[in-house]
């Protein structure tokens, strides 16, 4: 191997039999596996109780649907809100433990509030948001009833007179419309909580769940827990600065805050050499990526149909290779491996894409910090900025979705800048965006393979099978399997059963795991970075060079194929959206 | 005489570190609490964009899709619509080949 080991995302050494208890890849893979598998029961324990409440709802909408096609009548709509309402969140086991999983809240003025909020408090909330629930509600009954009055006419013509069956799909459309509006104004509704001991109880376990792998890889096993309490609560005060509400303006998660509080105290007063034991950047991020796995479904892909694909699959991956030759040739990035993450976080999905990549091919972690801090900038204007140029070019919801969701980094800001234009582009951007979000598995994998095969390898070298085994990042394969695990259980089960065990159950589960442990990552990578080393990285300019033509081809190209496949190609699929 | 030079300069050492991070943190405080604020007020497509977020309950600095709630009803909705959309598409290829065929 050429470049130095110190500080890369993913370590690397011949392979042993003790690799299985003693490497951090594998401990990755136990931990997440376990964490999964405890999910997975907790979730599955409830599965024939969650069928056969939903049964009833699916045979009432078959009906429905087979009663007219004209349109779908009050009760298909009062049945599907049913059958949305079972979800695998719901049951008891499911319920708290994600309970004992939740971060810090939303707060406005006072930290307190995002951990504490008595019951005094939340009544005074309630009472101030009751009436608008009021009038609300009085809207949607209204509503309801028009809509049942013209259903009635509709069902008296037998569903065959056309300007009828009119009437009664716009009466329903609006009584949706009013419920949409009850829903929003209820979500202002607060119950009274405690955060503080599930805090505590969430550090304790982690601790020791990686206190365990841990004591294995050789550390001291009291030295370790201690020092995870360290970046534990760290990881607190970042979820708590992300969950600020003018923080979630500017679109600043826990991770950022993450990297930016490790730094403050890195850079400062200096990382305690105490808590530096705890601030394994490895470890943390190679349980999130397992966790991450589990949600890679593949069978999302088809949610959008062939145009997602030619949006989301094949313009993607032309950008990210394209990307990476341009810095490699033209732009001559001497660290192929910055090169790339930088290149997958701006193709792929900005932060989740950037992190799976850095681990494939072990960037160094101020080169993950870079190419994070340069999404996040170009975040924050394309998010503003495009909703602005798509609707001064008056642009179709659904092209202006698509394009939004090919090229906004992250996830968060592409449903919201979606949502911007308009709902159809919010529902296009958010699908395309997840389809995208699930090519993250093939990329990490496929990085992993060509930096153990190609890039590591020595001029004129051939590299083996068995080389190629020593060199590759064995958590990828953890990663990989949740991924086709989840992917295979959750097509098995068909879609309803999937968005109730799958969607709304494990996915959550893993999701919330998923995000302690990135944070804790992100904690553990600031509190060991030198702001000296992170500015050598920007030297010439040639990490933003290589984002903003990365990018602006990504923006033309993730245009003219939208353009292509939903008005040329695909017109009827752009009409029923 | 030494030791006490040594000490009075780790004193200062740590003095100077914590003045740093007070510093830093100010500083911080002041962008996110006075400047963006400040820029927030003048910027109405800010605005619009933050009241966007707020009616649809979303963060933007969400990771995943997992993490933004809108996705999953989105999925249904647009498959759905993809669903009847192949429909109309394959009835149009289909009437376009029976044309095709019969013109033949």
């Amino acid at each position: 191997m050429s470049q130095d080991n110190s500080g890369v995302v993913v370590d690397r050494a011949k392979s042993q039999w003790s690799d299985l208890w003693k490497k951090e890849d594998y401990w990755a893979i136990w931990i997440g596996f376990f964490i999964l598998a405890v999910g997975l029961y907790c979730v599955f324990s409830g599965k024939d109780d969650l069928a056969a409440k939903n049964a009833p709802y699916v045979a009432v909408m078959k009906a429905e649907q087979e009663k007219t096609s004209a349109f779908k009548t009050i009760e298909w709509y009062e049945a599907s809100a049913a059958s949305k309402a079972v979800q695998a969140v719901k049951l008891p086991a499911v319920k708290n433990l994600l309970a004992f999983l939740k971060t810090p809240a939303r707060w406005q003025s006072s930290p307190l509030e995002a951990l504490v909020l008595s019951k005094a408090e939340a009544d005074k909330r309630n009472e101030a948001v009751r009436p608008a629930i009021e009038k609300a509600k009085a809207a949607e009954a209204s509503a309801l009833e028009t809509a049942r009055t013209a259903q009635a006419a509709a069902s008296g013509a037998m569903f065959k007179d056309e300007a009828l069956n009119k009437t009664a799909a716009d009466a329903i459309a609006a009584w949706q419309k009013a419920k949409g509006e009850t829903g929003k104004a209820k979500k202002k509704e607060v119950k009274p909580f405690n955060l503080i001991p599930t805090l505590i109880g969430t550090g304790i376990v982690l601790g020791l769940l990686c206190t365990v792998g841990a004591i294995f890889m050789g550390f001291n096993a009291v030295k370790f827990f201690l020092a995870f309490q360290g970046v534990f609560w760290l990881c607190v005060l970042a979820n708590l600065l992300g969950n600020q509400v003018t923080m979630r303006k500017y679109g600043l998660n826990a991770e950022i805050w993450g990297i930016i509080l490790g730094m403050l105290v890195a850079n400062t007063v200096g990382t305690p050499k105490w808590l530096k034991y705890g601030a394994q950047v490895e470890y943390y991020i190679k349980i999130g990526l397992v966790l991450l796995g589990a949600t890679v479904l593949f069978h999302k892909i088809m949610a959008i149909g062939i145009p997602g694909i030619f949006v989301a699959w094949v313009v993607t991956p032309i950008v990210l290779v394209c990307t990476y030759i341009f810095g490699q040739k033209v732009l001559k990035i001497p660290s192929k491996t910055l090169n790339i993450t930088i290149s997958a976080d701006m193709s792929v999905c900005g932060t989740s894409a950037a992190i799976a990549t850095a681990a494939a091919c072990r960037a160094k972690k101020e080169e993950l910090t870079v190419s994070l801090g340069l999404s996040m900038v170009f975040t924050a204007i394309m998010m503003v900025v495009m909703p602005l140029v798509i609707r001064a070019l008056n642009m179709p919801e659904v092209l202006g979705g698509a394009w939004i969701g090919g090229t906004v980094d992250a996830t968060g800001a592409v449903a919201a800048a979606g949502a911007f234009v308009g709902p159809k582009a919010m529902q296009v951007a958010a699908t395309v965006k997840m389809i995208q979000n699930v090519l993250i598995g093939v990329t990490a994998f496929c990085v992993a393979v060509y930096f153990s095969t190609k890039v590591e390898a020595q001029a004129g070298e051939k590299v083996g099978a068995m080389e190629i085994w020593h060199r590759f990042p064995k958590f990828v394969l953890g990663f990989l399997a949740a991924s086709i695990f989840f992917s295979w259980l959750s097509s098995g089960l068909g879609s309803d059963m999937a968005r109730i065990l799958v969607d709304n159950g494990t996915n959550k589960v893993a999701g919330s795991l998923r995000g302690w442990f990135f944070v804790l990552a992100f904690i553990s990578i600031g509190l060991t970075t030198n702001f000296r080393e992170l500015a050598k990285y920007f030297k010439g300019g040639k990490p933003v060079i290589l984002y903003v033509c990365g990018q602006s081809f990504n923006i033309v190209l993730t245009l003219l194929m939208a353009w292509i496949m939903f008005y040329k190609v695909f017109p009827e699929i752009t009409a029923k959206i | 005489m030494w030791a006490m030079n040594a000490t009075m300069s780790r004193g200062m050492s740590v003095t100077r570190k914590i003045f740093q991070l007070f510093c830093w943190s100010v500083g911080l405080w002041a962008f996110f609490a006075i400047v963006t604020p400040w820029l927030y007020d003048r910027s109405p497509a800010w605005q619009r964009y933050y009241h966007v977020q707020e009616e649809n309950d979303l963060h933007s600095g969400a990771v995943y899709y997992c993490d933004v709630p809108v996705t999953l009803e989105s999925e249904l909705h647009v498959r759905e619509s993809v669903r009847e959309g192949m429909k109309a598409w394959q009835n149009r290829r289909h009437g376009t080949n029976a044309t095709h065929n019969a013109e033949k």
